[in-house]
Order: structure tokens, then C-alpha cells, then sequence
């Protein structure tokens, strides 16, 4: 395993060096705000990252595990295509835009927009686990994949901000806990569900997400969950008709 | 002073950074400029500047003007104004340190003032008022004149750099501050040049800003309504004058302002207070994405527009607030926080010093806003 100190290279110098590096796995210490760490990486290497990562960490990445022990920044994951990125703090805004595949597993709070136009293609489909509070614009224009805020840290009734799910039009958005009226964007409805028996589809990514941050399954889902999904799948098809002669 | 862009342009975005100690005890400039030099990508070298606060104790009753010329006949002109209208106890060069970094830089002076009395009964304006109009008048009237900071006990320093080589040019770690604010600049609809760079400031107040100002015409001929006149080709201007006009003038509660300029949406207000407010100032809602940083000698807020597009990050550790468009920028001078945290759209975080209950002497009341933490 190569270890690599931040403190002793340039930002570009860095990212060429991790670029470089021949190891399977790959340790980088001292990070604070250097961006595009494993941007683009279409390999199956292991990240290990210390510190606070700058913005676009895991950007467009193909199938890396990337590792933050610290917090990341804006653009978390920003259309990645496979792999998992693994943050052991909070993360900024627009983490998981327009993400393609892969799972992106945030321990604490995730900031505005999460998962903003994210997509499902062909045997891809993303996922986002929050264990903490999203800001509102969850799932803003999400075309696809899984977003799941569980708001575990609990400071706030529901996880989740306003405009959530605000012109999405495909893919589901589990919350741990329910989604006041106020909160939701016109196009979308919402259940309730309670349990296993209810939670199936998503039972593989909450067990990925205990493992990770060492919760108790149990303890994930005593509290039901409320899944929201788009009512109308072509939103925008209206939009301009009016003014057609 | 040249006000044209550079040739080259290098996509980023702005960066703002802040550092307050409650207690008011002072600390030397070298902690901003490493703050805001983490963030160096965000800007291109056509902007950078500080605000700081508590560095002119000595003087701490006058209005410290610092001001730009750009030659001496601008500046015998403008002098010979300000002897008019004040009594001036100290004038003198502000110290730089020339570097291979900073070129064309305009003149730049210093002077600590009083307003004199009989300008003040003259005019029968209140000394704010009186020293506000003398700023309005040498930046719109005065050619090749353009007052950089007229506070007491606070100054900006900024110019045409990347901040950390303007940091470096003014010499900011000789100087002790309780609060300092900092920009890196990428201009973008407006020209970079010494005079827009940021801080924007009138009186007391400075405002750093990363974003556009959509509704800058629109604030800019209501804020000229009330006798602001609006000349440094920038947007943020208009947001250092908003403040001062809601909240010095108005007596407009720090919620009560925040409630103007980022209004929740009208279909998500849910007080009459609001709908009130909006009403009655709808010409000041700063419409498009912003963060802000506005300070005062009593403290700062820092604040985004009500749908967040743009990024801030807060965190405290002991009697210190910092405040930074990236977390990496607050880590970068304490690495050990006790709590960090992103503000939500509208949501302001506010950071007074203890002996203070609001940026002006008019106290502020509790917050309670439908935007949300994260």
C-alpha cells in the first residue's frame, strides 16, 4: 500500500502521483481541500483519504472505493459511474449530481441538492445513503436510483429539507421518518412503510450502510419510513404547449 | 485606474472567508490571508481584499478613511474637500510592501477624522448621515477618487491580486483585529479593477460576496431613492447600502433585514410579518445566487440567497467563529473544531461579539426560519 503525506506535494503534483501510483490501495494523509481526488479513476483501487477533500471527490469515478475519514466538500461522487464512496463525516452540496451507478454512504449530514439529476441506465442504478439531514432540494430532478435520508443524528422532526423531490420524474427517495406536505414538490406522492416486509428493495443498501458506520439494523428501522416517488413521469410536457399556435 | 478585465479567463468562483473572536481579543492578519489562500482556485487574481476590525484603537472615536486616487491631482482635489468638511487628526500613506505580484496600484491614503461642526449644522444631518453623504459624493463626483473604508476602528484593504499577495501588499500581519473578512475575486459581469474588488463597504459596515446580484437594477434605483448613489461597477455594492438603508435608517431588526433581502417564497411564507416585509421592501430582495459575509464592529452574519446556490460553511472552536465558502478554508487555521455546520438558504449564521445584542446598537430578536441546516 502506498501512503502518500499531502503536505509534501502541490495539488496537480498530488493528484499525478495518486494518478501514478501502481498500488492496489492507496493512502493519502493531510488532505484539506485538494479537489478532483480519484476524478475519473476507472480501476477497482482502494482510496484511502485523511483530512478534509476538496470539491469533486469521486467525480465521474468507474469503479474505485474511495474511503473519507473527514469531511468532503461540494460535488461528492458528481457523476460517477460505479464503485462506492465511503464518508466516514459530513459532505457538502450537490453530492451524487447526475450519478450514474455506484453507492455513495455519507455517515453524517449531506448539504442542498443531494443527488440532484441522478439516473439509472441500463443495469446501473445509484444509490445515496444520508445517516443524517439533507438539505431541501432533495432529488431535484432525479431521473433514476435510490437516494435514503436517514436522519439518525435526529435533531430535526423530519430529515429532510423543503422542495424535495421538486421536478423529479423517476427513481425513489426512502426517509426515515415522515415528509410534512410543505416539504414535498407538487409531482410526487408518498407511502408509508413499515419494516422488512415493506423496506425489501432497499434492505441491501441499509445493511451496506450499518456495516459501514457499525449501526444496528434494528435500530434503522424502528422508525418507518416514507417513500416518494414522481406521479407524472413527463413533467415538463406541458410546459411550453400553451404557446403553440 | 484600469478597469478593463484580463485576456485570459479561468472558470472558478469567488471565495469569502471570515474569522471572529467573541471575546474581541485582537489577532494579526495572517490568519485571514491563510484562510482565504486555500481557497486560491476559486478566484483569478483580478480581486482580493480584507475587512478588519479593532486595528485603529489609537483612534477609535474617528471615521479612519482610506482612500484611492488615482493621481495626485485626485487626490489635492479630494483633500482639499475632506479639510472642508472634517478635522482631520492624522494623514498619511497606508504602508505597503511592493511586490512583483501587485501592479497599478492607485494611490493610497489614510486619513482619521472628525466631521467638522459647523459642516454638520449646515447640512443638518446626523454625523452617520453627514459622513455617509461625504462618501456618496467624493465616489459619484470627485473624479479618479474612490473611498475604500470610512468606519470607525475598522479599515478594508483590498485591490486588483489574488487576496493572499493583497494581504501581503498591505502589510495585514502587522495589524491586530477582533474580525476579519476576506474575498478572492472572479469577476464575472463586471470589470475587475482596485475599486471593485470586495470588500463594499459604507460606515461600519463591509460585505464580502461570492454570486450575482440578479436584481441589481432593481435595487440599485430604490436604494437611489434614498440619496445612495451607486458608483463602482459591482453588485455587491448594493448590498452593503441595502443593509445600511434597512437596518441604520429603516431600524429594521437583523430578522427583520434578513427577511428582505432573502425572502423565502411567497408561497412558503407563512407570517404575516413576512408577507409584510416583503411588501413593503419588495425592490430590496437580492434576487440570484449568493453567499454573503456582512460585518460591523458589533459582529457579522453571513447568509445565502433563500434557495442556496451557492456554498458556506460555518464551525466554532472556543470564542472563535469562522465562516468560509469551503470547509478546507477554516481547517487550514483550525484544524480542531467543535462543531461545523452548512447554513441553510436564508439561514443566517450570526456571530456577535458577547458584550453586543446586534450589528448596530439596536438590539435583534431570536430567528426562526423555514430554511434548514444541514
Amino acid at each position: 500500500m502506498a501512503v502518500f503525506d499531502a503536505v509534501n506535494y502541490d495539488h496537480y503534483s498530488l493528484l499525478q502521483a495518486l494518478q501514478l501510483s501502481p498500488d492496489e490501495e492507496v493512502e493519502v494523509l493531510n488532505l484539506n481541500g485538494q479537489r478532483y481526488l480519484g476524478c475519473g479513476w476507472k480501476n477497482s483501487k482502494r482510496l484511502v483519504l485523511h483530512g478534509t477533500a476538496g470539491n469533486n471527490l469521486g467525480a465521474f469515478a468507474d469503479g474505485p472505493t474511495i474511503l473519507l475519514y473527514g469531511n468532503g466538500q461540494e460535488g461528492v461522487g458528481n457523476t460517477m459511474s460505479d464503485g462506492e464512496i465511503i464518508v466516514y463525516g459530513r459532505v457538502g452540496d450537490i453530492a451524487g449530481y447526475g450519478m450514474r451507478g455506484g453507492g455513495l454512504y455519507i455517515r453524517d449530514n449531506a448539504g442542498y441538492r443531494l443527488g440532484i439529476h441522478m439516473k439509472a441506465y441500463q443495469d446501473k442504478s445509484p444509490v445515496i445513503v444520508v445517516g443524517g439531514q439533507a438539505g431541501a432540494f432533495v432529488g431535484e430532478y432525479m431521473a433514476g436510483g435510490t437516494i435514503i435520508v436517514l436522519g439518525l443524528n435526529g435533531r430535526h422532526n423530519t430529515p429532510t429539507g423543503p422542495y424535495c423531490g421538486t421536478g423529479m420524474y423517476a427513481g425513489e427517495i426512502y426517509i426515515r421518518g415522515e415528509v410534512p406536505e410543505k416539504h414535498r414538490a407538487d409531482n410526487s406522492k408518498t407511502e408509508l412503510l413499515h419494516g422488512e416486509a415493506d423496506l425489501q428493495g432497499i434492505l441491501p443498501y441499509l445493511r451496506r450502510f450499518a456495516a459501514h458506520f457499525s449501526y444496528d439494523m434494528d435500530y434503522i428501522l424502528a422508525e418507518p419510513f416514507t417513500r416518494l416517488t414522481a406521479v407524472n413521469k413527463r413533467i415538463f410536457s406541458q410546459m411550453y404547449a400553451g404557446f403553440m399556435g | 485606474m484600469l478597469k478593463l478585465e484580463g485576456d485570459i479567463r479561468i472558470p472558478a468562483g469567488c471565495a469569502i472567508a471570515a474569522v471572529l473572536n467573541r471575546s474581541g481579543q485582537r489577532f494579526d492578519g495572517s490568519t485571514i490571508i491563510a484562510s482565504i489562500a486555500t481557497m486560491h482556485k476559486r478566484s483569478n487574481g483580478l480581486g482580493g481584499g480584507f475587512a478588519a476590525y479593532g486595528v485603529y484603537p489609537q483612534y477609535r472615536d474617528h471615521y479612519a478613511l482610506h482612500i484611492f486616487y488615482d493621481d495626485a491631482g485626485a487626490q489635492q482635489m479630494c483633500e482639499r474637500y475632506l479639510m472642508h468638511h472634517f478635522r482631520i487628526t492624522e494623514r498619511e500613506p497606508v504602508p505597503v510592501r511592493y511586490t512583483r505580484k501587485i501592479a497599478r496600484a492607485p494611490l493610497i491614503w489614510r486619513y482619521f477624522a472628525l466631521p467638522r461642526e459647523d459642516s454638520l449644522s449646515r447640512q443638518q444631518l446626523g454625523e452617520e448621515d453627514f459622513v455617509a453623504a461625504v462618501v456618496m459624493t467624493i465616489n459619484s463626483d470627485l473624479g479618479g477618487a474612490y473611498v475604500v473604508s470610512s468606519g470607525r476602528n475598522m479599515a478594508a484593504f483590498k485591490g486588483e491580486g489574488y487576496p493572499e499577495d493583497i494581504g501581503e501588499f498591505f502589510r495585514l500581519e502587522e495589524y491586530q483585529a477582533y474580525l476579519w473578512t476576506a474575498h478572492g475575486r472572479f469577476p464575472t459581469n463586471t470589470p475587475g479593477w482596485w475599486g471593485g474588488a470586495h470588500p463594499f463597504t459604507l460606515l461600519n459596515w463591509s460585505v464580502v460576496h461570492n454570486g450575482e446580484i440578479s436584481s441589481y437594477s432593481t435595487n440599485r434605483r430604490y436604494l437611489e431613492m434614498y440619496g445612495y448613489k451607486i458608483s463602482l461597477q459591482t453588485d455587491t455594492e448594493v448590498i452593503a447600502y441595502a443593509f445600511d438603508f434597512l437596518m441604520r435608517k429603516e431600524g429594521l431588526s437583523l430578522e427583520d433585514a434578513i427577511d428582505v433581502i432573502a425572502a423565502p417564497f411567497w408561497s412558503k411564507l407563512d407570517r404575516e410579518r413576512q408577507a409584510r416585509l416583503r411588501r413593503r421592501y419588495a425592490s430590496l430582495l437580492l434576487n440570484g445566487p449568493f453567499s454573503i459575509i456582512v460585518a460591523t464592529n458589533n459582529g457579522l452574519i453571513a447568509v445565502n440567497d433563500r434557495i442556496k446556490l451557492r456554498p458556506l460553511v460555518a464551525a466554532s472552536r472556543n470564542e472563535y467563529l469562522y465562516v468560509a465558502s469551503e470547509e478546507a478554508a477554516i481547517r487550514a487555521v483550525a484544524p480542531v473544531l467543535d462543531r461545523t455546520w452548512s447554513p441553510g438558504g436564508g439561514e443566517p449564521v450570526i456571530g456577535l461579539l458577547h458584550n453586543q445584542e446586534g450589528l448596530l446598537e439596536a438590539p435583534s430578536t431570536g430567528l426562526e426560519t423555514n430554511a434548514r441546516s444541514a
